[in-house]
């Protein structure tokens, strides 16, 4: 395991703090990350179901029962990355740059991209989460920060940062990524209408350099 | 990782925070990736399944003293596909095939289309019995005890889950 420092941002103490960016993980520890995740996760939605909160009004889980089909993972041509603080994951994320997927910007449409196929940030640190319980978020910018990975591991690979990945389909998610730059090109109809986002190589500079 | 050079500038990072007001940032990808994978799976049919149907389907028919025309015709299946269900070749058989079988040899529908892959609800104990029963299944002129048995517990979570 490789690891780096990096900040995170500690809404405790409003301020920066170190954290530790992981690599070379492996699948074991999505699933292992899980242990406790999917258990917080069940108490906030616990919570929310006996305050009468409707099913269909509970944040959208369309993969965080992907563990259960654990022995359906494929471990071919994916880097997994972590956020490690306070003894437990904070965001983990999967990339690849298999040929399986390709640019579709029309720009720079068929050219070889990563694609992030999983990122997600500790039950903990998600509002939906922590507010049934009547918590408050524990780390923020846990997504742009493994968004960020994503970029720079990419222009690593010498793909001038285009990045790619299905969004969950709800305006908050896809805000987010917006807001970062990702140009929206519409659900995919081969990803169960997933939303697609992608990164120009341009608007990856923009957003590495500090801008939206 | 040493070529990455991280952002270290701490307003930066307090703005990206304050916009990321800890939202949902989830990524569908790999849940998608794994869905299609089961349930191609589902579509293949799972190879431990395929015996427990094929023994089942052959000890039940012949601990009722049918012969093979017999339940066929009893069932309103082709001799054929019945055959080729007790061999284990068929990876999906049809519902309504398996629903008339169900019938005909009394057990429940819904748990002979789950051994078919026809439904996908999983239940431990059934698979634990379903495990055993074939493990005893080995092909042998009448039923022994064991497999009568193992047939026995099996028809029983099935009928009682």
């Amino acid at each position: 395991m490789i690891e780096i420092p990096l900040d995170i941002f500690d809404l405790a103490t409003d301020a920066p703090v170190t954290a530790s960016l992981r690599s070379d993980l492996t699948a074991l520890n999505l699933v292992e990350a899980e242990t406790l995740w999917a258990p917080a996760r069940f108490k906030s939605i616990a919570a929310m179901l006996k305050a009468g909160t409707k099913p269909k009004d509970i944040p959208q889980h369309h993969h965080w029962n992907w563990w259960l089909k654990a022995g359906e993972l494929s471990y071919m041509d994916t880097e997994v990355f972590g956020i490690w603080h306070s003894d437990r994951w904070q965001g983990l994320m999967m990339i690849t740059s298999s040929v399986l997927h390709r640019t579709k910007i029309e720009a720079q449409k068929g050219k070889e991209l990563v694609y992030v196929k999983y990122l997600e940030s500790a039950p903990w640190n998600v509002a939906a989460f922590t507010k049934p319980l009547n918590e408050s978020p524990k780390f923020g910018a846990i997504g742009t920060r493994l968004l960020e990975v994503a970029v720079r591991r990419n222009i690593v690979h010498g793909f001038r940062g285009r990045v790619g990945l299905h969004a969950l389909p709800n305006p908050e998610t896809e805000g987010f990524y917006q807001r970062r730059g990702m140009q929206s090109l519409g659900v995919d109809p081969g990803a169960e209408n997933l939303p697609y986002y992608e990164y120009s190589e341009a608007a990856a500079q923009t957003f590495l350099k500090g801008g939206g | 990782m040493a070529e990455m050079n991280m952002n270290k500038n701490a307003e930066w990072l307090r703005k990206m925070a304050k916009d990321e007001a800890n939202a949902v940032v989830s990524v569908g990808g790999l849940g998608v990736e794994l869905a299609n994978a089961h349930s191609r799976r589902q579509e293949e049919g799972d190879p431990l399944n395929r015996t427990v149907l094929a023994k089942l389907v052959e000890f039940r028919r012949r601990s009722l003293g049918m012969k093979v025309e017999q339940l066929a015709d009893a069932a309103g299946v082709e001799v054929a596909e019945l055959l080729a269900i007790e061999s284990g070749e068929v990876s999906s058989p049809e519902g309504r095939t398996m629903f008339q079988l169900a019938q005909v040899l009394k057990l429940p529908p819904k748990k002979l289309m789950q051994l078919s892959g026809l439904t996908n609800v999983r239940d431990r104990r059934f698979d634990e019995a379903a495990l055993r029963f074939a493990a005893r299944s080995k092909p042998v002129e009448a039923l022994s005890k064991e497999q009568r048995e193992a047939m026995e517990e099996l028809v029983k979570i099935m009928v009682e889950s």
